[in-house]
Parts: C-alpha cells; sequence; structure tokens
C-alpha cells in the first residue's frame, strides 16, 4: 500500500474520467496516438505540477488526474477539444488534501487492478458516488488491458527517447573558450579549428548550433563536452534567446545556395567550401 | 580594382619561416616571385627581396590579396601598406631559427592585432620531425608573448606546403572574423 501523502496544493483537485477513442479499434493492439499523448502529456503535467494514471483497453481510455484546481481546469478544457476522444464522461471530480499518487509522473498503466495508487484513490472517491451505473469494478475491467506487454513496450520507447531528447547543458548557455587548446604534435582537423575560432568570442549556443562546422549536433556537443571537462570553457547562463534574425543569418552560411553576395565572411565560406 | 571588396592577408616572418611557400600554396594565381639569389649565406639558394604577392578571388568583385611581409622593422613601409583593410594575419616560426620574442610583441602591435581585433594565428614551421620536448618550449615562448600583449591566438605546428593545411588555417581566420 503506497503512503498517502497530504497535497502541497491548499486547491487540490482529483479528476477521473472514461472517454472512447476516435481511432478505430484493433483488438489486443494500443491506438497509434497513445505514444505521443504520453510524451506530450508528461511534459505538460510535468510543469503543470499534474500526476496520475492514463490506461486503454477495448476502444476506451481511462485517465486519473490530481493536481492543483486551476492546472486541472485548464487540462479539462483542452481534454473536452482533443479530437483524438469522444464521448468524454467525467466519474470524479472533487477537492481533496490527500495526494493519491505522490507526484509521480504520467504513466501509461495496463493493469489498473495491480496499481496501489489507483486502488486507494478508488476506494476513497468512487464508491462515494450516488446514482452512479459505472461501479469501480467496471471502471477497472474496463480499462484494464488485454495485452500488458503493450503498454510496457510503450513505456521504454517513450523513456528511450526521453533520454535522448534531454537537453544539452550548454543549450540555454553563451560559452567562451578560455584559452586555445595546446597543439605540440600536428594541425588538428578543419571543424577542431573552426569549432575553436567560432567559440574564442563569446557565442550563444543557438548560434554556434547555426554554425556547427561538424556534420551533426552530437558531434559538436560531443567535443564541447570534451573542452569542457579540459576546463577550457566559460559558459554562461543565457538571459534571452539571440533574435531570430541572427539565428537565421548564421544558418545561411552553411548552404551554398543561400550565399549573401555583400558579405565577405559568407563569400570566404562558401570558397572555402569548394576547396575540399 | 574598381568596384571591388578587398581584404588583405599578411603571412609575417622572418627569412626561411616558410612565407613564399605558403603565399604559393594558397593563391589561385602564380604569385609575383620576388626571389633573387641571395649573396649571403642564410641557409637556403633564394630569397625574397621584395614582398610575395598573391589572390584569391572569392568572386567577381572580391579578393583576399596574400602578402609575405618581411618580418625585419626595416621593412615598416611594406608593413604600413598591409595594415590597411587587413583581413587577417598568420605569423610564421622557422622551428629550427631561435625565437625573438620582441619581434613578436613589436608586429602584434603594429598590426593591431588586439585593438581591431584582426583573427591572427601563430604557425610553427619545418617542426614536421621536430623534439617535442623543444617545440613545447617554443610554444610556451611563444604563448607568454601572446598572453603579454592580450591576444588570444593559436599556436600550431603548420607545413606551408600543404594545400589542406593552408585551407584550414584560412577557415579558422575566417570563423574567428566577427560577422
Amino acid at each position: 500500500m503506497n503512503e498517502l501523502s497530504v497535497s502541497k496544493h491548499k486547491s487540490h483537485r482529483v479528476l477521473m474520467y472514461i472517454s472512447k477513442a476516435t481511432e478505430p479499434e484493433v483488438k489486443g493492439i494500443l491506438p497509434q496516438c497513445i505514444v505521443s499523448i504520453i510524451t506530450v502529456s508528461r511534459k505538460e503535467n510535468q510543469k503543470a505540477g499534474l500526476s496520475g494514471v492514463l490506461a486503454y483497453a477495448d476502444g476506451y481510455f481511462l485517465q486519473v488526474l490530481e493536481g492543483a484546481d486551476d492546472a486541472i481546469e485548464r487540462l479539462l478544457h483542452k481534454l473536452k477539444k482533443d479530437k483524438r476522444h469522444k464521448n468524454l464522461n467525467v466519474l470524479v471530480d472533487r477537492k481533496s488534501s490527500k495526494n493519491y499518487f505522490n507526484d509521480k509522473p504520467l504513466k501509461l498503466e495496463p493493469a489498473l487492478q495491480s496499481n496501489d495508487y489507483f486502488i486507494d484513490f478508488i476506494r476513497e472517491n468512487f464508491t462515494s458516488l450516488e446514482n452512479s451505473t459505472i461501479t469501480p469494478q467496471k471502471v477497472i475491467e474496463r480499462a484494464v488491458s488485454k495485452n500488458p506487454l503493450q503498454e510496457r513496450q510503450v513505456e521504454r520507447h517513450i523513456e528511450r527517447s526521453e533520454k535522448e531528447n534531454e537537453e544539452f547543458p550548454f543549450s540555454s548557455c553563451e560559452i567562451k573558450l578560455k584559452a586555445w587548446p595546446r597543439f605540440n604534435s600536428k594541425l588538428p582537423p578543419r571543424e577542431f579549428m573552426e569549432l575553436c575560432a567560432l567559440i574564442s568570442q563569446p557565442i550563444a549556443y543557438p548560434l554556434l548550433l547555426a554554425k556547427n562546422p561538424y556534420a551533426s549536433e552530437k558531434e559538436l556537443n560531443q567535443v564541447l563536452v570534451q573542452l569542457d571537462n579540459a576546463k577550457l570553457l566559460a559558459v554562461n547562463k543565457l538571459l534571452s534567446s539571440p533574435p531570430v534574425e541572427k539565428l537565421e543569418r548564421a544558418g545561411r552560411a552553411e548552404s551554398v545556395e543561400r550565399v549573401d553576395r555583400e558579405d565577405f565572411f559568407f563569400k570566404m565560406k562558401s570558397f572555402l567550401g569548394r576547396i575540399r | 580594382m574598381e568596384n571591388r571588396e578587398y581584404k588583405k592577408l599578411a603571412i609575417i616572418g622572418h627569412v626561411g619561416s616558410g612565407k613564399t611557400c605558403f603565399v604559393k600554396t594558397l593563391s589561385e594565381i602564380t604569385p609575383v616571385d620576388t626571389d633573387v639569389e641571395s649573396s649571403v649565406n642564410i641557409g637556403k639558394k633564394t630569397t625574397t627581396v621584395g614582398i610575395d604577392y598573391g589572390r584569391i578571388n572569392l568572386d567577381e568583385m572580391t579578393a583576399l590579396g596574400i602578402y609575405g611581409v618581411p618580418g625585419q622593422s626595416r621593412y615598416t613601409f611594406i608593413w604600413e601598406m598591409v595594415r590597411e583593410s587587413l583581413w587577417g594575419a598568420i605569423v610564421l616560426f622557422n622551428f629550427n631559427n631561435s625565437l625573438d620574442e620582441n619581434n613578436l610583441k613589436e608586429w602584434l602591435r603594429f598590426f593591431k592585432i588586439k585593438e581591431n581585433a584582426i583573427p591572427c594565428i601563430i604557425g610553427i614551421s619545418h617542426a614536421e620531425n621536430a623534439d617535442p620536448e623543444m617545440l613545447d618550449q617554443i610554444i610556451d615562448h611563444i604563448q607568454k608573448c601572446l598572453e603579454e600583449e592580450c591576444v588570444m591566438a593559436p599556436v600550431v605546428p603548420v607545413d606551408p606546403r600543404s594545400t589542406e593545411e593552408a585551407v584550414t588555417l584560412l577557415n579558422t581566420l575566417n570563423a574567428m572574423v566577427r560577422v
């Protein structure tokens, strides 16, 4: 049994609904939209301080959410307009002083009957409803997956994507080389020299990315990490993003077709690009 | 050169540092060869008595002039001409010759490398078979001069005969330019 914690929100609200998926049901298969629903919802809900579970079975979604009253209200408004489901039926909507899901991020739950947080929630909230034709048992039956392996695969896929997309620690920073590295054997590759030259003056990471001399963002980030580990980088948080025009102009340097004929820098870049 | 955008790249260094070779490597056109046979034993048969010159045409209206600038202070009249519209500077030292720190400082100051934020690279030529410790010492000396002059510039071994290396240095200078 989970330990229920007291909600830190004065206006803590819990909400549970069932809805019918608009995507045609394929027996035993999760709808295609479920990955994007979970990925986006998890991020958005985390920002809004919401937690809960989402389940799917036999063409129906069941979701339980808890969090601040205004956050729940905003999300409910969005859910009612979401075209991925219809016939949204709110089964529980009340204020609560308890935090049932312990601030855990939204989870795709294949087996609601074994989810302790959900069971406690149902026990405390659903049985109090009168004149309801949908019993807690029916709710659980309706939302228990016949193919829990799929849900677990989806969760693993989302975890992998989230790891890959983890923001690079310097992405909202200004970067500057404190000193040129020491080259005492031979001249390093062109890309490395160009990177060091670009960061020899302070430059915002988004601008640096637009001028990336490497083939990929991953390679650029690896080299920046190496330079940082060698204590050659000064990294400072950016107070605001570089203006869009500057980003677009920096990006133009990478395309020979869009070289600005009036600019010596871009002409030289284009010339050197032809020499390779 | 009417209606042309024209900038200069200075290749600065003493006799035997590789200026002539470097200019030749970079130029699109055959440079004006001002070499004559040397009357003094300087370790090679010819020496430049004027100035090595080459040019890269970026397009019909834009060119980079490449000037091999002698490092001796009696050539300051040439230095003054090259300093106008200076785009970048590459200072070359021959690994096998002794390093004169005062010369380096004089060049950095005269060409206003720090003052005008001129992209600058220090190249050490003839270092292919250099003793690593000796090379380290030379790099240390050069770094110390740069720090004293508040100039941040890479110090790199370079082969002036290599087109690939010459292009890498040009590319690096271009990336150092503030757009």
